[in-house]
């Protein structure tokens, strides 16, 4: 609820308002229309702003043709990759690391590899022994 | 406050009121119809998605705070000008050009329109010249009809303070058209 000395104002206030609306009621016809304008711009942004059809085609289509050159390109390199890789093979075999898969595959000589140590003392006390 | 149908209908409503708040401000035409159209497009790119009693409150913080913007600037490139000395030669072309746009026609109108003419000249002056905060506290909260919580929000201060510039407001307006006051009482 106001208080009196809010409503001494009321009557000073109203003709300030009333004056500025009438103001409002008389602008220029050309200021009237640059307005009409200026609202139709910014309503032509809501058409084009998030969640619209014409936005969501445009960022469709943008992903469309980053997947499509995703794929060109994956195409284009991937084939180059692995024929490079073939041919290293080729032109030296022990890129594929044969040894290690021998090394693996045969249980006695894993043993000699992780007996070394032993057989070399055998051999060096073998050695003395025979002279 | 009135309700709106959609962003269109608000806009409608509020563009011309926007503007003479802006112009007040501005004193410039130009000026004031970008920075309404600024707010415009503020508001329906950022916000059109908000519900439609928002619209109004944002609307004029955004309109504001734009106009704050403009102030700044002015004021800075103002000091700037005094320090280059060409501000008191384009004060004078102001003054001269408020001058013959002041030029009525007294001699073929009405006492009453003349008489509402001259208020509303002089409110346009008085409120002019008002400090910009006084000034926004005084548009919103009296033309507008915003409470004081609404405008100190809108203005992104303390209610208080929005208290002292809308009394400041008001008694700096009684005085300058103090003239006008014996025609209140009839």
């Amino acid at each position: 609820m106001k208080k009196a000395t809010e409503n001494l104002k009321t009557h000073f206030e109203e003709k300030i308002s009333n004056t500025l609306d009438q103001q409002v009621d008389s602008l220029d016809d050309s200021i009237v229309q640059r307005l009409q304008e200026a609202r139709q711009t910014a309503l032509l942004q809501q058409k084009k702003s998030p969640g619209s059809p014409r936005l969501n085609l445009t960022w469709i289509t943008a992903a469309g043709t980053g997947l499509a050159l995703a794929s060109v390109l994956g195409f284009m390199v991937i084939p180059h990759l692995i024929a490079d890789f073939t041919n290293n093979i080729e032109a030296d075999p022990s890129l594929v690391l044969m040894d290690d898969f021998e090394v693996l595959s045969d249980d006695s000589d894993l043993d000699l590899y992780t007996q070394l140590d032993f057989y070399q003392w055998l051999d060096d006390s073998l050695g003395e022994a025979t002279l | 406050m009135e309700s709106f149908i959609n962003i269109e209908q608000f806009l409608i409503h509020s563009e011309k009121r926007a503007f003479v708040m802006a112009r007040l401000a501005t004193h410039d035409d130009e000026v004031a119809l970008d920075i309404v159209q600024d707010a415009m497009l503020k508001l329906v790119s950022k916000y059109s998605h908000k519900q439609s009693h928002e619209w109004p409150p944002l609307f004029y913080r955004i309109l504001q705070s734009r106009i704050n913007d403009w102030y700044r600037k002015q004021t800075v490139r103002n000091r700037w000008r005094s320090w280059l000395g060409k501000g008191k030669q384009q004060d004078e072309e102001i003054k001269e050009s408020a001058l013959e746009n002041n030029s009525d026609d007294s001699d073929i109108l009405p006492d009453n329109v003349l008489s509402n003419m001259e208020f509303s000249q002089s409110l346009q002056n008085a409120i002019s010249q008002l400090p910009l905060r006084q000034q926004q506290a005084f548009m919103l909260r009296s033309w507008e009809g915003y409470s004081t919580r609404e405008t100190a929000n809108i203005m992104t201060c303390s209610e208080g303070s929005v208290k002292t510039h809308y009394s400041r407001a008001l008694a700096s307006l009684r005085n300058s058209l103090k003239e006008f006051s014996n025609e209140e009482s009839h």
